[in-house]
């Protein structure tokens, strides 16, 4: 009988630790960039960097000459091609640009097309200046209704802004081929 | 005053007996796991990590010998290191020891392999650097390629995020490659 209040004590408290044991959000929830949701046709401004979307369009081949060779860029899938209008806030920055899917699949806008003029990824903001970029993503047709772009700074650094910009309401114009001068 | 000594040797001699049975037990444990990796055929999925990898033809062209696949990313998200970071490519396994590793190539296009998205499989080349079979080997007869995956972790033990760890093998592929002119 002696014991057994420190006994319900210490019961209590294994079980209250237990229950913050087991309600901890972990790193990987905690520590995330503040992602913004913009409506379309709206512009979306973060610490680092504003923007908007100016069109899309979808293509299924991509022709551009750089560095003196023609290039003709093919994909199992579609390209999505986004038109951006973008400036940075306080200091001079880069993007990283990610089409979140229907799915909620995450796309990089591919590798593949960095040397095109005016890449998002390779486009360098100044404050003050509104910028056009252009992001293209290779992705399966049906990732494109629902989908939405992310931008956020290239390391998407945790507790930093990042953007979730709503795509025009219309649907995308389809090309068969899409062309870039030199 | 004897009896409680007494007590307390035997409590510590049970603990080491303890220890000595259980490490005994882990080697007899170690023995009896087989060591052999699994033998994965042409067409067959081996784990790389992020990727699935599908091995279809090998073959040797020029002095090059050249394994045919089917990558597919197993994540959620474009993956920029399809081989892991850092990146291990399967490895090919001569009598001389390690070769150079693989470069991976687009078939479609001919591009190095850069990327990999969601739901989108890619067919590569992975190609081993001419003069990485010696001439003794050529044409080869059995070639052995093994395959190894990036451990992944959920929470890991100094953040309790999820981590990419080190390397273990996951497969071989045990084959005669056909020669081509």
């Amino acid at each position: 009988m002696k014991g057994l209040a420190p006994a319900c004590i210490a019961l209590a408290g294994a079980g209250l630790l237990a229950a913050f044991h087991a309600t901890n959000p972990g790193y990987n929830e905690t520590f995330r960039p503040f992602v913004t949701d913009v409506p379309a046709d709206q512009p979306g401004e973060t610490r680092l960097f504003g923007g908007q979307v100016a069109g899309w369009r979808t293509a299924d081949r991509i022709g551009f000459s750089r560095f003196g060779r023609d290039r003709l860029l093919e994909t199992q899938g579609v390209f999505l091609l986004v038109d951006l209008r973008l400036h940075a806030n306080i200091q001079s920055t880069t993007l990283r640009a990610v089409w979140q899917g229907a799915s909620g699949r995450e796309y990089a806008a591919t590798a593949r097309a960095e040397n095109l003029p005016g890449a998002v990824e390779s486009v360098a903001l100044q404050p003050g200046l509104t910028m056009s970029a252009l992001a293209v993503f290779e992705l399966p047709a049906d990732e494109i209704a629902g989908g939405a772009l992310v931008l956020t700074s290239p390391l998407n650094p945790p507790l930093e802004g990042g953007l979730r910009l709503q795509p025009p309401a219309a649907l995308p114009e389809h090309r068969a081929e899409e062309g870039f001068g030199p | 005053m004897i009896l409680r000594s007494l007590r307390l040797r035997f409590l510590a001699s049970l603990g080491i007996g303890a220890a000595i049975l259980t490490s005994w037990w882990l080697r007899v444990e170690d023995a009896r796991a087989p060591k052999e990796l699994p033998q994965i055929g042409l067409g067959q999925a081996v784990a790389a990590g992020r990727t699935s990898l599908i091995p279809e033809r090998l073959m040797v062209q020029d002095g090059q010998l050249i394994l045919e696949a089917t990558v597919e990313t197993m994540t959620g998200a474009t993956v920029g290191t399809p081989f892991g970071a850092p990146a291990r490519l399967p490895d090919l396994l001569l009598e001389n020891g390690p070769l150079p590793a693989a470069e991976v190539i687009l078939l479609r296009d001919g591009e190095p392999l850069r990327q990999l998205h969601p739901r989108m499989p890619e067919q590569v080349r992975l190609i081993w650097p001419p003069d990485s079979l010696p001439p003794d080997h050529l044409p080869p007869e059995m070639t052995t390629i093994r395959f190894s995956r990036q451990i992944f972790k959920l929470r890991d033990n100094l953040y309790g995020q999820a981590s990419w760890l080190g390397h273990e093998p996951s497969g071989e592929l045990r084959i005669t490659p056909e020669v081509l002119p």
